[in-house]
Parts: structure tokens; sequence; C-alpha cells
């Protein structure tokens, strides 16, 4: 039982889903004529026409637009691009649609006329909306309804307040009623028809949402609401111009029918889908057709009547392929359907067959879906606004912020809200849609940037590693290392086994060392004393200790001062093979390492001293050496980087004379402390 | 006969490892006579002793091991350097036909080269040989030294068609027809013989890009002496990534 009632609630889902992709194009509206300028006349009655002859709509609109520019009127050529916006929207072409919303707005900015600012929020107001920027949506058109109040033009403010309505919903109830019953006063004024049924068509919603959540007690009220919307639309038939809602109140009604008492008002059901269908064929307008249909569909299949509904379905289709332009969301959404009808009468070769096709509208729609993606990431690139971009992209992240905030643990509530938030196919259509392009370009965006990032990480990496293995060459010179393994090997040949397993672990340790310290950005000074330790260690065992060491560390020094790894011991180097080692051989070496603070504390000086040949007996030598310039090179470029932030970093190189005592040479480095 | 071998090595221990590992693999063959460090130690040494052998350390405390050899009078004597890591020198050492080994020093790489030396006649190394030497570090070297039993031929780079080789020895073809053997591994020259100009197409063949003729279907490449080079299924791809970049 529990099973079964789950189920056609299912249905009962399914079936407003559909329902609820059929209400029709929320922005028509008519004109009223007072207090309008003869240019808006005319951009009205273009814009009147398209739905019907798309052709002349834009001609009248480009005459209209010609006129305004003509008598210098700022103004008119405002609204002539409001209206132009407009259609474009109705005609889908985003492009255009951002280039004249965005023009007329930004014209607006520099006159003082309310209706030319009204209308031109009006069509920025709609362009947000029609890219699913809702908080911007609802700022330009309570923008625009505050303009349109001001200047009592009631036909306009019945179709702001209307749209202001279905935005709030579903995250406000108390502001979508509040609209909807201000978009009926200002209907209700304006003495409108076509208002009117835009008014109460947005009311109507208002409506069916109560009965969604507080239950069928107001069902009775609500019907007979629709039924005088019905009766409305057939008294003003012909002076609706978007015909689409005359359809759209029958749906509503029959669909109204489906959540009344059970069992429904069958007769009653079936005849206003009947009416929608006949105003559907009459006026050419699809969507109520097949909306019609899908509701019947259904309805067959609640009722176990598979064989009626999987009939209308094909007709459906059949129909759709009989226009000349291919829907194929709804050939899909149809195909679906069908795939269900099969499975309840458990006819799986029909479900094969129907799913295969479903798949390739399926794909179809997809591929639509990213061509307007495209599409739409051209529109935007190309559009001169980019702080306004920038703004509504910020904007986003904070609805998605917000969202967040509101918590997804009201996202159940909310997605079934969401459903019913929009209450035209065609709008519908274009928010899903359009939503769905902005989520996959929202995607390709931030995988673009994620890409960035990347390729920013990977090149900072690949230069950081680049420093770091040029940084371990410069410490570990190969020449040192095969030295050191030959030394090992020839104390093994003589079985110095004691001297070589010493030799060996501090030859262990100096590479471990290096590794570790050439990879951080810094290093305390024990850590660099103890390193240098090893390495000096390990040339005096080269040498046949042919030089002693001193390191000392003057009294202010700290010992945990961090410091950049191993700049010191290229110098140490240099100071064995190029001032020690030609030494002749009864003089003993020395090295000598001082590290005190600078006066001002900021860096450590590291004072090297060796009592080798000198520098200028060394150049004599002319050894080359391509280490040797390779460690210098790098030390060069490491302290030239520290000098950027560290004026004083940096090291000279003396010859020790008779001023400075003794022979050989003096390094001088200046390190930064970090 | 009994090879009399000097070191010259600035590193007392490693001098001793080679003397040991020479008593090791060699010891009835080479007779070490002296040890020099330094680069004036050694001349003295060389021209004073005129050995057979001589080992010879590049980076000396005073100086180069190449510097001994340009102040020498006596030239009559084996040459095998010693090296820890020049790269450099090593590929002039090739280019050259020079005798080196890597530090620390493999005992089979060592008797291996004493073997090589024993089978060749008396030797002489020659001026020639030793500017090679010198023009080959200097620069960017433009001919290959190629020693076979009966002489030392100095190739131009771009007189080489192509190699060949079987087992440790290697041919070279050249331009003139000349078929030039050299008892030493392709190995050896892949290093030296490399892209643009060369390019080792198979495991036993290295083929001057200059001289391709043509590249059958079979995977044959057809040289313009008219002899046909296989390319290994591993070498295609960058085979035809190469010919691209030549094109």
């Amino acid at each position: 039982m529990h099973q079964i009632s789950t189920s056609i609630l299912d249905k009962n889902r399914k079936l407003k889903l559909l329902l609820s992709l059929l209400f029709s194009f929320l922005w028509a509206t008519s004109i009223q004529a007072q207090n309008i300028s003869a240019v808006e006349k005319m951009a009205a009655k273009g814009y009147a026409k398209r739905f019907s002859d798309t052709v002349a709509c834009l001609k009248i609109q480009q005459q209209a637009l010609q006129l305004a520019i003509k008598n210098k009127s700022k103004e008119d050529e405002i609204i002539s691009y409001a209206y132009m916006a407009m259609t474009q929207r109705r005609l889908l072409h985003l492009k255009d649609f951002l280039h004249y919303a965005d023009t007329a707005y930004f014209l607006a900015q520099k006159v003082k006329n309310v209706r030319a600012k009204a209308h031109a929020a009006a069509a920025m107001g709609s362009l947000k909306s029609y890219i699913d920027d809702k908080p911007q949506a609802l700022n330009y058109l309570l923008d625009s309804y505050k303009l349109f109040s001001k200047i009592k033009a009631h036909d306009q403010c019945a179709k702001i307040a209307s749209d202001i309505s279905y935005l709030f919903s579903p995250a406000s109830p108390t502001k979508v009623e509040k609209y909807a019953r201000e978009a009926l006063n200002h209907a209700e004024k304006s003495g409108d028809p076509e208002s009117q049924m835009y008014a109460r068509l947005a009311f109507g919603s208002f409506l069916t949402d109560n009965i969604e959540t507080e239950g069928i007690k107001d069902w009775e009220s609500t019907l007979k609401f629709f039924q005088e919307t019905v009766s409305l639309a057939e008294k003003n038939e012909a002076k609706i111009v978007s015909k689409s809602n005359i359809g759209i109140a029958y749906i509503n009604l029959a669909d109204l029918y489906t959540k009344g008492p059970q069992p429904i008002n069958e007769k009653a059901f079936l005849q206003n889908l009947e009416k929608a269908t006949v105003i559907a064929k009459k006026y050419n307008v699809k969507i109520i057709y097949r909306s019609a249909i899908g509701l019947k569909g259904f309805y067959y299949t609640q009722k176990r009547d598979y064989i009626k509904a999987e009939l209308l379905f094909i007709d459906g289709i059949k129909y759709q392929k009989s226009l000349p332009y291919t829907d194929n969301y709804l050939l899909a959404t149809f195909y679906d359907c069908l795939k269900d009808v099969s499975v309840k009468r458990k006819d799986f070769e029909a479900y094969y067959g129907y799913d295969t096709l479903f798949t390739k509208y399926n794909q179809l729609k997809y591929k639509e879906s990213t061509q307007s993606m495209l599409q739409n990431a051209d529109a935007r690139y190309e559009s001169s606004k980019k702080m306004e971009r920038i703004k509504q992209l910020e904007l986003e992240n904070e609805l998605e912020q917000q969202n967040k905030l509101l918590g997804y643990g009201i996202a159940g509530v909310l997605l079934i809200g969401l459903v019913f938030m929009f209450r035209s196919y065609h709008y519908r259509q274009r928010y899903y849609q359009n939503r769905e392009d902005f989520l996959q370009q929202e995607q390709a965006n931030s995988e673009l940037k994620m890409q960035l990032m990347e390729k920013e990480t990977i090149e900072n990496l690949s230069a950081r590693l680049s420093l770091e293995r040029r940084l371990l060459r410069s410490q570990m010179d190969p020449h040192f290392i095969f030295n050191a393994l030959g030394n090992i090997q020839s104390m093994i040949l003589q079985k110095d086994t004691v001297p070589a397993v010493s030799y060996l672990n501090k030859f262990a340790k100096l590479t471990r060392q290096v590794l570790e310290q050439s990879r951080k950005e810094t290093i305390s000074l024990e850590e660099e004393i103890n390193t240098l330790k090893n390495y000096i260690e390990l040339q005096q065992l080269r040498l046949n200790n042919g030089f002693d060491y001193v390191i000392e560390c003057a009294d202010e020094v700290e010992k945990d001062i961090l410091i950049p790894p191993l700049l010191i011991q290229p110098f140490i180097e240099n100071a064995v093979e190029h001032g020690l080692k030609p030494q002749e051989n009864h003089i003993k070496g020395l090295i000598e390492i001082y590290f005190e603070m600078e006066e001002d504390e900021s860096n450590l000086i590291c004072t090297i001293k060796d009592n080798g040949i000198g520098l200028a007996a060394s150049r004599k030598l002319k050894i080359n050496d391509t280490h040797e310039s390779l460690s210098t090179t790098i030390t060069d470029e490491r302290l030239a980087k520290m000098k950027k932030e560290n004026p004083n970093a940096g090291f000279k190189v003396l010859e020790r004379d008779n001023v400075t005592g003794g022979q050989g040479c003096i390094v001088i480095l200046n390190i930064p402390t970090l | 006969m009994i090879y009399k071998a000097i070191i010259i090595e600035d590193e007392n221990r490693l001098r001793e490892a080679l003397s040991i590992m020479l008593e090791m693999v060699a010891g009835d063959l080479v007779q070490i006579i002296g040890y020099a460090e330094s680069v004036d130690e050694a001349k003295k040494m060389i021209d004073r002793l005129k050995p057979d052998l001589v080992f010879m350390d590049i980076m000396l405390k005073d100086g180069t091991g190449f510097e001994v050899l340009q102040q020498l009078t006596f030239h009559s004597f084996h040459l095998i350097f010693t090296t820890a890591y020049e790269q450099h020198a090593v590929n002039a050492f090739k280019y050259s036909a020079i005798d080196y080994l890597l530090k620390p020093i493999d005992p089979q790489e060592l008797k291996m080269a004493i073997d090589r030396i024993a089978v060749l006649k008396e030797r002489v190394l020659e001026n020639q040989q030793i500017n090679e030497l010198q023009t080959n570090l200097s620069k960017t070297p433009d001919r290959i030294v190629l020693p076979t039993q009966e002489a030392m031929y100095v190739v131009k780079l771009e007189q080489i068609i192509r190699c060949e080789t079987s087992g440790s020895y290697t041919t070279f073809f050249l331009t003139d027809g000349r078929k030039i053997m050299v008892s030493k591994p392709l190995k050896n020259y892949e290093d030296i013989l490399v892209p643009p100009l060369f390019f080792r197409v198979h495991q036993s063949h290295l083929i001057n890009v200059n001289a391709i003729l043509s590249y059958s279907r079979e995977g044959m490449i057809h040289m313009n002496d008219k002899s046909a080079v296989p390319v290994s299924r591993g070498k295609k791809e960058q085979f035809f990534k190469l010919m691209k970049d030549e094109l």
C-alpha cells in the first residue's frame, strides 16, 4: 500500500514536472497608451508581433530606433533598445540580447527620464534572469518596478511584479505572495487583459504552490480563480498577444483538477486539455500542444491505460517531427515517457527501441546545450561591460555562498520548489538550459582557472626544482663524490676497515644532509655548521689531513637562527681545491670560519680564511674547473635573489696580504637571516 | 714483456688503490716505477724514466694532465687517463681514441685496458694524437681518431657514412669507399656520434643522417653508398621524428 502511494506520488511529481514546463512567455506585455511617446508605441507595436511575425517585429523596432535617433531623443532610444533586447530574448539570441540590454542600461545612466530608466532596468533584469543571475535580476527588476510605479505604468508594473514574484519563489513565499498580489492590483488598474493574464498566472502559480505545501484546503478557491482566469482569457482572446498564456490558463486548470479530490473530474480535465490543444493548433503554439499531450499521457499512464498513453506520446512525437524545428529536449522527454510506459506494460522490446531513440535525442539535447554554451561564452567575452561581468561573478559566488549557508538540509524541499519556480515551459526550458549552460561554463571557467593554477604551480615547481637540482649539483661536486668513493675503495683495498667504515659513514651523512637541506628554504645555523664540519672532515681525509680547520661563533650569534641552506660550502670547496691543494707539502693548511652578527643584527656575517696560495697564484694555475664556475654561478644567483629583499646580502673575496695578515684568501659572506 | 708504469695522481689513497689493483689484475704485466702528483713532477719523471705506460689523472695539484702532455719531450708510451668526472674530457678522449678509466676504478675495466695495450704493437703516442686531443678539448670536434693495428686514422665526421658493429669491433664505412675496423664496440661511439649528424638506427648500426638516400617500406634505410641498413622497431619513431625535423 505504502509502495503504491509512493509511486503515485512519483507520478504526480513527474506530472507536475511536465506541466510546469508548459507555462508561457512571461514577458508578454501590452502597452498602455498614456504618456507614451510615438517611438515607444511603435517599438511596442513591433514587440507585440514577436510571436506572429518576427521579420516585421524587428523591422518596426529598427524603424522606431531610427526615429528616436533622428529626433535626438535619448529616452526613446533607450526604450527602443530595451524593446529590442526583449525581442532578442524571445528569439533566444543571447548575444544581441546582451548587447541591446547593455546599451539601453548604459545610455539610461545618462538620462533622468524615469520611464526610460525603468525600461532599461527591466531589460537588464530580464537579461540577468535569463542568464540565471537571480540576485542581480531581482536588483534590476525591483529598481524597474519602483520606477514604473512612480509613473503609474500599471501594465508594466503588473508584468514586472509577476516576474519578481516568480524570482522570489521558492526562497521567500511571503514575497512571492506580495508581488503576485501587487501584480494583480496593477493589472486590475491597467484594465489591460494582457497584463491581467500575466498577473493572474503569477498569482495562480502562487496559489498552486500553496496547495503543494499546505494541502488542498484552498483547492476550491484556487479552482475558482483559475476558472475566472480561463474565462477572462476566452473573453479577450483577440486582445491577448501572448496566445500561449491562454493555453497555459487551460493547462493550469486541467492540472489543478489532478490535484483535487479523487477521483478527479476526468471530464473537466480532458476538456480543458482539449481547449488548450485547439488554441495551440490555432495559433501554432507548439509548446501548448505538446504539454497537453504530455499531461494527457501521464494521466493515462497513471490510469494504467497504457495503450492510450503510448498512442498519445507517439502522436506528440509525430507532431513534433512534422515541424521544421526539432525540439530534441521534447523528443527526449517523450521517448523517456514511452520507455516508462513500456516498462509498465512489460514490453521490453519496445523499451529497448524507445531507449535507443531516447539516448539519441538526449545526446542531441546535450550537444545543443554545449553549442549554446559556447555561444554564451562568446557573448560574454564580447560584452563591453567587463566590470559588470566581474561584479556578476562575484555575486554568483555570493549566491553560491548564501545557498550553502541556506543549507543543503532543506535542499530537498528547495528542489521540489525549484521545479515550480518558473511557470513557463519556454521560460523553463530556457531556464534549465541556461542554467546548465551556465554551470557548464562555470565549470569550464573553473577548469581553466585550475589549469592556469596548475600551470603556475608546475612552473614554480620546476623553477624551484631546477634551482634545487642545481644547488644539489653545486654542493655535491661529482668530482668530490667520485674521489671520495675512490678513497673508500682504496681503504678497502688496503684493508683499512675502520677508516673505510668511518669515511663511508661521513660520506653517507653528508649526502643525506645535502639532499635534505637543498630541498629546504631555510635551515638553522647549527645544521649548516654540522654539514660544513662533515664536508670539511671528508676533505681532510682526502688530503691526508693536510689541513686543519676551526669554526667559531661570536657570543651574540644564536645557533638557531635560520639561514638559506648550503651557501657556505662552495667557498670551503674553493679554499681546499684552489687554495690548499696546490700548496707546498710542508705548509700545513688552515681554514678558519668565523660567524658574527652584523651590527644591526639583521644579517649573519661569515668569514672564511684560508692560508693557501692565494687568489693571484691560483689564477695563474688556470685550472679549468667547470664545477667551480657552476657553484659560483649558483651562489651568485641565490645571493642576487636575496639581495632584492636584503640589499646587504652578498659576498666579497679578498687576498690576504700584509695588511690583513698572512697569505691566502678571505671570503666575507653576508647571509640574510630569515 | 713487462710494462714499466708511472701513476700520476695527486691523491695518495687513489694512487695506492690503483697500484694495488694493478698488482691484482696485471701483476705479471705491469711494474710500477714511479708516482707523481703535480705537473712539474710528472713531466720530469716521464722524461727521465721513459715509461711504457702512464696513468694520468686530469686534475692535479697545480694543473692538469693535459699540461703534462704538452710539455713532454718523450712520447713513446701508452697513455691511460684516469678521471673522477670530466664529461667534457671523456668525450675528447673518445674522439681522440685515447684510453681512459673512471674513478673509482673498476678492476675489470683496468684489466681490459691493459689487455688492449698488450695486443697492440710497440706504441708511440704521436704528437698528432696529443694535438688532436688538445683541439677536441677546446672546441666541438669535427674529426675523430680511429686507431687500428696498423695506423691511426684521423677521419672527418662528414666522411663517415655509417658504422656497423660486430661484437667488440666497429667498422667505419667512409665516403671514399674505405672501411676502417676499430677494436672498440659501437657503444663507445654512441655518445660522440650523435644527432643531428648521426643517429643510431639499430643495435649494430649507426648512420650519418646526411648520407641517407631513401627509406623503404620494409624498414630499410638506403645509404648513398648503395648499402642498406635496417631500422629497429624501437628506433623507428625517433628516427622519423628526426627526419621530420631535418626536413
